[in-house]
């Protein structure tokens, strides 16, 4: 009897890894217990032991992604069992054939793995894909109960209940999801594209966002006459520093410093529990011609912030030459967003989810203020705080604001508290 | 039978002047498919067919046109339904092995070596059950004879005494292999009396002997006496199919038969024996060759059936 | 209404035919004197006499060539082919002559031809007598194929086969021959073409055929009592199938398994698992299941006609896996 290699999920939010490396070869024994594979997630490479003993088949090449639960090998009971499918490709084929699990190289019942079971595709019932698209339900992202991981209707079923039971929105998500524009309006002029690349993946993500969060906005005015001050400081050490440091590294410190001091921001609901992360990764929102991405400095708390700065230019500047890693993009646990770059005062940006708060910081422009009886002119700064209000409470959320308005009025506390 | 003389020639001279024509415009291109020719074998089919009305039935095989001609099958949509044209008699869905007319007692062809031997036992099962003096005639080749169903055919014909007239055109060649080196006994009317039936070998190339020899045959059917074997020799002058090189056999050997052509004996003896004078003959002859003409142009001028048409058919109602 | 055996049923539809036309008359091996290899014939010779239910030699191909002649001239042969098994010897008049001649000959002919065939897989007689070979005539354009499973249906069946102007191989299973059933006294014809829903159910389509459609049942009891709820679905006929009830019965369950006494490959469960998928692919929550046995042949003996085949045990596992 074949036994399946299925990738194990080793942590609580992981969904997908690269497999790094094998320890072994096609046709060698493999003991149960022995190391026989490493895979890498966002936050750490891992050793995995094969859970049973046999002859090894590999269906899957070093450097390729996975999802939880895919299969990338199979244990054979015989070596000529697991060598058989390699001997069938033709000489000269290139490698990719092996990717796939082929007939060949799944004699038996058991190890016959269809190729619709194939790694890195989500697996989705015909029924359940038809009822999800009705019901505006991405299923690519719902947790499937079936053989494999599989989609299935019940799944579905289970996320239009569980969306009917929530408390309902001015407008029903479904409202959102399907509306039929292209019946009502046709003008001469009209172009259609396809939604497809990164406007797809933006698209599904907005969407995911706003139907599986509770999302409040709040918002506060910070003056920023220290951190202006502070600011021009580090330009005139720009050539000692040997980086420009811009607004947006001084407030990402700041949040990170609050970060750290308050978990219960820096945390995600994932499934049935609430995580509370141990590392403060804020992720940086950069505008794109075609889009927007969410580069990660990951513990951002712990840095400086030149080195901030410096991240911050390598990661725009990589974004938007297309060069991102996957590495630059996982792991946020909070972001931050600069709609004041283009002029905007007050937003209520949409989490990226699964974080469970987003700040987004306005345009810094002098403004008369009352200090001490008196109007003067102050260097102000506009926040919008967004949080999930599943688990953020709302005076939790105004904290959270009011320590940060702390730290960018009086920045020197925290460069005090710097390592 | 027939009593005049002049039909019998009339007949084999259809049949020599349709696989003459067809010949010919299979080698312009003019015609789809194979040709299985009958050239030679003429005596057989109008000898047989001159002892049967339109109630008995005839089973035919590869090379049928000979059979369908000597039992009364209208030229023109059996010309038609060999290049498979809509006005074919099978609305072209036959072809060259396949055509049919319950009308007239044709049950077929075959594409099937052996194949319809079964058919015309079951045929003169049904004659028999009717008790109406009908007979059935399987016509079949000396490769044939060598099929299973040939064994089947006769021992359930013999033992139930079957109406069956089992006529064996031995043209020497099974395809394109000499039948003398598949079998160890080259008289096929011997393996009869192995099954209790009478057999009995016929020189195939004249006319009067195969009417004869099977006048005898259909007599006893028809008076419930059972089946006969007869076995016409007989000789193929074309290849299996046309355009096939005849590497089997010397071209010494087809001239030696040629000489005993079956349409010159017969036209020998109404000249010589019957005192028909030649110019009634090429009379005849003129005409048929005309018939044959004008059924070839009427066929070739014939629409194609409608490719859709294939969907049709496959359940009677 | 009578309690009737299986194997009455079809001598009972025989009897009726024969003494309503007169053109309809059985031969076969052992059909006459002998009264059939399994009593199927019972009585016949002794009312219709020896010419109309005729014994043949053990010569197949002239058992059905005569019939394929016979039809072609006006009579309504019912031909017995004593095991499926026998089909190799007679598949060109089957295939090749019964099957296309109303089609050559555009018409010309019809083929009221009845072959009545009994499968005998899992009665324990090796490996030339254990064979479910409804694929094989279910392959060929012109044939209708029928195979019953209740003394019910096989009746109705094979009177509307006797009546039907195509030929129809009519498989009947020696096992099911004892199987009874209350059948009403009047005129019983069911259409050929016409699958029967042998029970409602809401959550997985069965469909089984012959010999399985008691062993799906039996499962959809057991099943029950879990809150399992099948819809067992009898073709009927192999061919023409009845996709419309298959199809429809599966998208109201959104899950399918085929069983059959037949091999996966090539076979009557692997017909119905692509058509459901060709046309319900949206109305499907998990891959179509076929249950079949092992692509052997038939080895002599209960033991392995036990191992091999589909019971109600592994039914109930395969319903159990769809609705995991």
């Amino acid at each position: 009897m074949a036994h399946l290699l299925a990738i194990p999920k080793l942590g609580l939010t992981m969904t997908d890894c690269t497999l790094v490396a094998w320890t072994k070869q096609d046709g060698d024994r493999v003991e149960q217990g022995e190391i026989l594979y490493s895979i890498e997630t966002d936050k750490i490479t891992s050793d995995v032991e094969a859970d049973a003993s046999g002859y090894l088949r590999r269906f899957a090449e070093v450097d390729t992604m996975h999802e939880v639960a895919a299969v990338i090998g199979t244990l054979f009971a015989t070596r000529d069992e697991a060598l058989v499918g390699e001997r069938d490709v033709p000489a000269g084929q290139p490698a990719a054939a092996v990717g796939e699990p082929s007939p060949a190289a799944a004699p038996s019942r058991a190890a016959g793995l269809p190729s619709m079971y194939k790694p890195g595709r989500a697996r989705v019932s015909p029924l359940a894909r038809r009822i999800a698209a009705e019901a505006g339900v991405d299923p690519t992202v719902l947790t499937g109960t079936g053989a494999y991981g599989a989609v299935l209707r019940r799944d579905v079923d289970a996320e239009i209940a569980r969306r009917a039971a929530a408390p309902k929105p001015a407008m029903a998500p479904s409202a959102i999801a399907s509306p039929s524009p292209a019946a009502a309006l046709t003008a001469v002029g009209d172009r259609t594209r396809p939604l497809a690349g990164i406007r797809r993946a933006i698209a599904q993500k907005m969407m995911q966002s706003l139907q599986t969060t509770a999302q409040m906005t709040g918002f506060g005015r910070v003056d920023m006459a220290e951190a202006v001050r502070l600011r021009e400081a580090c330009l005139k050490s720009e050539a000692e520093l040997g980086v420009r440091v811009s607004y947006t590294d001084i407030v990402l410190k700041a949040c990170a410093d609050v970060l750290a001091a308050m978990p219960d921001i820096n945390s995600s609901i994932v499934g049935d529990e609430i995580v509370t992360w141990g590392d403060v990764n804020v992720g940086l929102a950069v505008a794109l011609d075609d889009g927007l991405i969410v580069p990660v400095i990951r513990n951002a708390d712990r840095k400086s912030i030149a080195d901030i700065a410096r991240e911050r230019i390598d990661l725009a500047g990589r974004a938007r030459a297309g060069k991102l890693s996957r590495d630059d993009l996982d792991g946020g646990t909070f972001s931050l967003s600069n709609f004041g770059s283009y002029g905007g005062d007050f937003e209520t940006p949409i989490l990226n989810a699964p974080q469970s708060a987003l700040l987004g910081i306005g345009a810094i422009a002098d403004e008369p203020v009352v200090r001490d009886g008196q109007i003067v002119i102050r260097p102000m700064m506009m926040i919008s705080l967004t949080f999930d209000h599943r688990l953020i409470d709302g005076a939790v959320a105004g904290r959270f604001r009011t320590r940060l308005r702390g730290a960018l009025e009086n920045p020197y506390a925290m460069m005090a508290r710097m390592r | 039978m027939t009593q005049d003389p002049l039909e019998i020639y009339r007949k084999m001279m259809l049949i020599r002047e349709c696989e003459a024509q067809l010949n010919d415009a299979f080698a312009r291109n003019l015609f789809p498919g194979y040709i299985h020719s009958y050239l030679g074998q003429e005596a057989c089919a109008v000898g047989v067919c001159d002892g049967l009305s339109d109630t008995d039935t005839i089973v035919s095989n590869h090379r049928g046109r000979g059979h369908y001609v000597a039992k009364g099958m209208a030229l023109k949509p059996m010309v038609a339904e060999m290049f498979g044209k809509a006005t074919g008699i099978c609305g072209g869905r036959g072809g060259e092995m396949h055509a049919a007319d319950p009308a007239i007692g044709v049950l077929g062809g075959n594409g099937i070596v052996g194949g319809g031997l079964p058919i015309a036992a079951g045929a003169a099962l049904s004659a028999q059950m009717d008790g109406k003096g009908a007979v059935s005639v399987a016509f079949f080749g000396d490769g044939a004879s060598n099929n299973g169903s040939f064994g089947e055919t006769l021992n359930v014909a013999a033992a139930w005494k079957l109406p069956l007239i089992l006529v064996c055109e031995n043209n020497l060649y099974a395809e394109m292999t000499p039948l003398a080196r598949t079998v160890g006994q080259p008289d096929i009317a011997l393996r009869a009396a192995g099954y209790g039936l009478p057999g009995e070998v016929v020189d195939g190339n004249d006319v009067l002997a195969v009417r004869e020899a099977a006048g005898r045959a259909i007599g006893r059917a028809r008076a419930g006496d059972g089946p006969t074997l007869l076995e016409l020799k007989t000789y193929r002058w074309g290849g299996h199919f046309e355009g096939d090189p005849r590497k089997y056999r010397t071209r010494e050997e087809e001239a030696a038969w040629k000489e005993r052509c079956p349409v010159a004996r017969y036209r020998a003896v109404l000249l010589d024996d019957r005192g028909i004078d030649e110019a009634r003959i090429a009379d005849l002859e003129a005409q048929v060759a005309a018939e044959v003409a004008e059924a070839i142009t009427f066929a070739l001028e014939s629409p194609l059936p409608v490719a859709e048409t294939a969907l049709t058919k496959v359940f009677a109602a | 209404m009578a309690t009737k055996t299986y194997c009455w049923a079809i001598v009972d539809a025989m009897r009726e035919e024969m003494e309503r036309d007169e053109t309809v008359f059985l031969i076969g091996e052992d059909v006459g004197a002998p009264e059939g290899a399994f009593g199927a014939s019972r009585g016949l010779q002794k009312t219709f006499g020896p010419s109309r239910v005729r014994d043949t030699p053990i010569s197949e191909e002239i058992i059905v060539g005569l019939g394929v002649g016979a039809a072609m001239t006006g009579r309504r042969p019912i031909v017995e082919i004593m095991f499926i098994d026998f089909l190799g010897l007679c598949l060109d008049q089957i295939a090749n002559q019964a099957a296309k001649t109303h089609y050559i000959y555009d018409g010309m002919f019809k083929m009221p031809l009845v072959i009545r065939t009994s499968s005998a897989v899992e009665m324990g007689i090796g490996p030339h007598h254990s064979q479910s070979w409804e694929a094989i005539v279910g392959h060929i354009p012109g044939l209708k194929v029928v195979m019953p499973s209740t003394p019910r249906d096989a009746k109705g069946l094979l009177k509307s086969a006797i009546r039907d102007n195509n030929p129809v191989v009519f498989i009947e299973h020696i096992a099911l021959h004892r199987l009874k059933e209350e059948i009403e006294d009047e005129e019983l014809l069911i259409p050929i073409g016409k699958a029967d829903v042998k029970r409602q159910g809401r959550d997985v389509t069965v469909v089984a055929s012959g010999l399985m459609v008691a062993r799906a049942l039996a499962a959809a009891k057991t099943l029950a009592k879990d809150g399992i709820e099948v819809e067992v679905v009898d073709p009927r006929t192999i061919s023409p199938i009845d996709y419309d009830t298959i199809v429809d019965s599966v998208r109201k369950t959104n899950r399918a398994l085929v069983v059959t006494s037949s091999h996966k490959q090539f076979g009557f469960g692997s017909e119905v698992a692509a058509e459901v998928q060709e046309r319900a692919f949206f109305d499907l929550d998990q891959p179509v299941k076929r249950l079949s046995p092992p692509f052997t042949p038939a080895p002599f003996g209960k033991q392995f006609d036990d191992y091999l085949n589909p019971n109600t045990d592994a039914i109930v596992a395969a319903v159990h896996e769809l609705v995991a």
